[in-house]
């Protein structure tokens, strides 16, 4: 570039400004603008800027600039001038340009403001953009250096119109803006239709005007932050509050209407999703969670009580549908939930005693019933929780807490006897397992070998009990004493064992395993050790057969033996007995056999556990009887004559005089025998005279004889299990006692108390003062000692 | 990109001694100047229609020629991000084709570094810039004066004063 071009320029800074305004003219007209025309422009900037700065020398520059720059006393250099100089035109260009738009639309407001502010903002826009362009230079040389060198208030060209425009049209109509625009969103709220391009518009100018004029020092740095600070400041707090108040109104109209909970929550819903919809058409997608949140504060937060008020009624019509609304909506606020978890819990408390009130009478003797009714009140609000509240953990913890105080105390507890009221539910449950475990009595005897359709049959009822045994277990889990449970359980697992009733070994073993998933090992290992023992004894008792038959004679009865090892297994009565030769002699091999085996250990025959079946053929047909030792000696008798007194039999028999009358009793009842007097309750006189029936007939040719005297059987069960149960605690808690005191070696009183709960929980709630007397006795038998003048403290004895 | 499946548009840009060349519209991309004024006046609209060249009023046919020719061979290179700008500044790092096409003399070179600013081309800019750094570095300034044909036009006193203030980087 020569040196002559250069001062050409120079001398002609106004005739370069001319032809540039007439150029800004061009582009603030939207006129079309030619190549040729921008590049002249941009062009003349170029060079504008350059010879300039290539023709100062130093020298000179001093001279010509100091004074003729005012504003800025500091600034020196020539080319600093002239791109002041030229950045000044713009701006008053800009200014003068923004002044007319303003006055233009100092008169409007409303729809017709928007439409007025949006179009002319748009063209302002497009045209500032062109502006840019043909301003480049200036923008990557002078202001460039500018804002690298951190002076304020100095923009890029297309920044400045931006600010130019803050200043002199935003700042001066934005009150009416943003009314204009609040309003038109709540005529669309009140269901109008809206062009809601206008709304849009001044939304992207307020974020496009982020652009701070006025600390540029530290706005610059955290640009990001505020960018959308006009947006913020100037709409969304207004539109915020204008939000608040319209729905504060609207959610009071409705419910001081009356309007129903239903018809609310569907309202609420629809708004939510009006304005999530709003946001996302027209506004800044920032304003989404603030939107949402001042939306719900006043729908759903202010209104918690009146949501909280008709929860209850729902659950009571079981409207699944609007509770799953209602906990939609009071989800998304703070503690929404609190309130209805609460209201759950009680509900289902209150359902579970009320079914269990309806069917009190009957439940107290009918475990099924009874589980029944738990399972359905428990699977109704399963449900419930699944589908309507998503599972949530507070829920669950809700229908726990029901479950655990309904199953544990409930009608049909209260009404069992002061002592057995704790332990009633437990019971109830062992009862329906057994029930469920032992061979179905609906399975006719005759057919027991129409094997493939009975195999059907029991395939299905296996799954049946599968099923089953999983929903028990729901209710096992609420059982607070599973210790209680237990004992019932084995109880009656034992006579399913030896009475061989179990209709399935495989789902036997599926509760087993259930039961020790769910409370350890420890807990089914004796259930274990006795399914082992019965599997023990079956390999037994062939090998028995197969090494010894030749010792039984040609007239050797069929048998089984079980050998129960005597920890494991409940406690058995044990009555004495008279056994007729057939059973002796037999018994007596056996004894041998075993004790050949295992010397040393000692072998007690059970009699009030073995069942037997005998053969008769003293009435009108063959039929084969089911019956118990004592019922086989008796009956036994009847081959050497027809009748007998009562004191014969017991003489007989061996058995004392109240069990002889109770079995006679037994069978008498059963037909099989008939006496001179009347039955007295279950048992018969002692100066009765028993004779065989000969009329006795049945339409079965196999006849269960023994199951009289099992029921009464279950009536003492459950009373010696609740006595068993406090015993067994203690000796629990014993055990458990010192085992923490032999690793903690000095415990105190409360840490000790509070551990021993902890370990047992899983089994029963041990009581403080149970945990106390057990204490007491340890330091009796020296198991450990109070710390002498400490109080409350204990040490470990070794 | 959109643009890429469309047929390559074409630019017509005229030097200021009047010849015209045409130039794929991706390849003008990498002068800012142009590029702003092409989405500035909409000719980046389908329907725009143009048939007028674009005046390059300060740029010399050769020069233009040399400038379309590295613009041509790197339009394809990754855009520089930002944090490119705030690497350390070298200028041994000038790719092998870039230091083969400024071979030239330098009054082309100079002619080029003008024309990169004048249409905003950074990559060419900083290229040819660090060739001319390169052509300084290690120099006496009496050295690089007859490098540059520059009349010393300091006094005796001058330079002294000058040597004084920069002792801190003669070492």
């Amino acid at each position: 570039m020569s040196h002559s071009e250069a001062r050409r320029i120079q001398a002609g800074s106004e005739e370069v400004w001319t032809n540039l305004r007439e150029g800004l003219d061009v582009a603030y007209r939207r006129e079309f603008m030619s190549p040729k025309t921008y590049m002249t422009l941009y062009t003349s900037v170029y060079d504008y800027c350059t010879s300039i700065t290539l023709s100062t020398n130093r020298r000179d520059g001093d001279e010509r600039v100091s004074g003729a720059d005012m504003v800025n006393p500091q600034r020196i250099t020539g080319a600093d001038f002239v791109g002041h100089e030229m950045y000044q035109k713009v701006e008053e260009y800009v200014s003068a340009y923004v002044t007319a738009v303003r006055e233009k639309g100092a008169e409007l407001s409303g729809e017709d403001l928007l439409k007025f502010y949006t179009t002319e903002w748009e063209n302002f826009r497009i045209s500032s953009k062109v502006m840019d362009g043909i301003f480049a230079y200036l923008n990557r040389h002078w202001i460039k250096r500018e804002l690298d060198e951190g002076h304020e208030n100095i923009f890029m060209v297309y920044t400045l119109a931006l600010v130019v425009w803050k200043r002199n049209v935003f700042n001066e109509l934005r009150e009416k803006v943003i009314d204009a625009m609040l309003e038109l969103i709540r005529s669309e709220r009140t269901g109008s239709t809206i062009n809601n391009r206008y709304i849009s518009g001044v939304v992207e100018c307020l974020v496009e005007l982020g652009v701070d004029d006025t600390d540029s020092g530290e706005a610059k740095k955290d640009a990001e932050a505020k960018k959308l600070s006009v947006y913020k400041e100037c709409f969304e707090n207004k539109f915020l509050a204008a939000t608040r108040e319209f729905y504060a109104q609207e959610a009071s109209n409705f419910l001081g209407n009356g309007g129903n909970v239903t018809d609310y929550m569907i309202k609420v819903e629809t708004r939510l999703q009006q304005e999530d919809d709003r946001c996302l058409l027209y506004l800044n997608s920032s304003t989404k969670t603030p939107l949402a949140n001042c939306c719900e504060s006043v729908l759903i937060a202010n209104q918690l009580e009146f949501f909280q008020s008709h929860f209850g009624n729902l659950l009571v019509d079981k409207r699944d549908d609007d509770l799953s609304r209602m906990f939609k909506l009071c989800d998304r606020v703070q503690n929404g939930l609190d309130q209805l978890r609460l209201s759950l819990e009680r509900h289902i408390t209150k359902e579970g005693f009320e079914a269990l009130e309806r069917v009190a009478q009957e439940a107290s003797n009918d475990a099924k019933l009874y589980v029944k009714t738990l399972l359905e009140v428990h699977q109704r609000y399963q449900m419930l929780v699944n589908r309507s509240f998503k599972n949530e953990p507070g829920f669950m913890q809700s229908l726990d807490k029901a479950a655990t105080s309904f199953i544990n105390a409930n009608a049909v507890t209260k009404r069992a006897p002061p002592a057995a009221q704790l332990t009633k539910s437990a019971e109830l449950l062992a009862r329906y397992c057994d029930q469920l475990l032992r061979k179905s009595s609906k399975m006719p005897d005759e057919n027991e070998l129409e094997d493939l359709q009975t195999k059907i049959v029991e395939l299905f009822s296996l799954m049946f009990i599968i099923i089953y045994l999983s929903l028990q277990m729901i209710v096992f889990k609420y059982i607070d004493d599973k210790d209680v449970f237990s004992k019932f359980y084995t109880k009656m697992f034992s006579k399913r064992l030896i009475s061989d009733l179990s209709a399935s070994d495989e789902a036997e073993a599926n509760f087993i395993s259930k039961l020790k998933s769910m409370c350890g090992y420890e807990y089914t290992a004796r259930l274990s050790k006795m399914v082992n023992d019965t599997q023990v004894s079956k390999d037994l008792t062939s090998d028995f057969k197969e090494k010894k038959a030749h010792l039984l004679g040609e007239k050797a009865i069929e048998f089984n033996v079980l050998v129960l090892s005597s920890g494991s297994w409940p406690t058995f009565p044990n009555s004495t007995l008279t056994l007729p030769q057939q059973l002796s002699s037999t018994i007596e091999v056996f004894g041998q056999y075993y004790h050949e085996k295992f010397n040393g250990r000692r072998l007690t025959w059970v009699y009030s556990q073995c069942r037997g079946e005998i053969t008769s053929s003293a009435f009108s047909k063959k039929y084969v009887f089911t019956v118990t030792t004592a019922q086989m000696c008796t009956l036994l008798l009847f081959n050497e004559q027809r009748s007998y007194n009562m004191e014969q039999i017991s003489a007989a028999t061996g058995m004392d005089a109240k069990t002889s009358s109770m079995i006679v009793g037994s069978l008498i009842k059963n037909q099989v025998l008939k006496a001179d007097v009347p039955l007295q309750g279950d048992d018969i006189p002692m100066n009765a005279t028993v004779t065989l029936s000969d009329s006795y007939s049945n339409k079965k040719v196999r006849v269960d004889l023994s199951k009289l005297s099992m029921k009464q059987d279950a009536v003492r069960d459950t009373e010696s299990v609740q006595k068993n149960v406090d015993e067994d605690r203690k000796s629990v808690i014993s055990a458990c006692i010192v085992r923490i005191m032999k690793t903690r070696k000095r415990v105190p009183h409360q840490q000790l108390i509070s551990e021993v709960i902890v370990q047992l929980q899983g089994r029963f709630k041990p009581k403080v003062d149970m945990i106390k007397r057990c204490i007491g006795s340890l330091i009796e038998k020296e198991y450990m000692l109070r710390v002498e003048n400490q109080k409350d403290l204990y040490d470990y004895i070794a | 990109m959109a643009a890429e499946a469309k047929p390559e548009r074409n630019i017509k840009i005229s030097s200021s001694d009047n010849e015209t060349f045409t130039v794929p519209r991706n390849v003008i991309r990498l002068s800012t100047t142009i590029n702003t004024l092409l989405q500035d006046l909409g000719l980046d609209e389908e329907d725009a229609v143009n048939t007028d060249p674009i005046p390059v009023q300060n740029v010399t046919a050769p020069i233009l020629k040399k400038v379309i020719a590295w613009c041509t061979y790197h339009y394809q290179d990754a855009t520089p991000t930002d944090d490119a700008d705030n690497r350390e500044k070298r200028t041994d790092d000038i790719a092998s084709w870039d230091v083969e096409f400024l071979k030239v003399d330098q009054g082309t070179l100079f002619e080029l570094i003008l024309a990169a600013n004048y249409l905003d081309i950074k990559g060419l800019l900083d290229v040819t810039c660090k060739t001319v750094a390169n052509m300084i570095k290690g120099k006496s300034p009496e050295e690089i004066r007859r490098t540059f044909n520059i009349k010393n036009d300091f006094t005796p006193e001058e330079e002294e004063q000058i040597r004084k203030e920069n002792a801190w980087c003669e070492d």
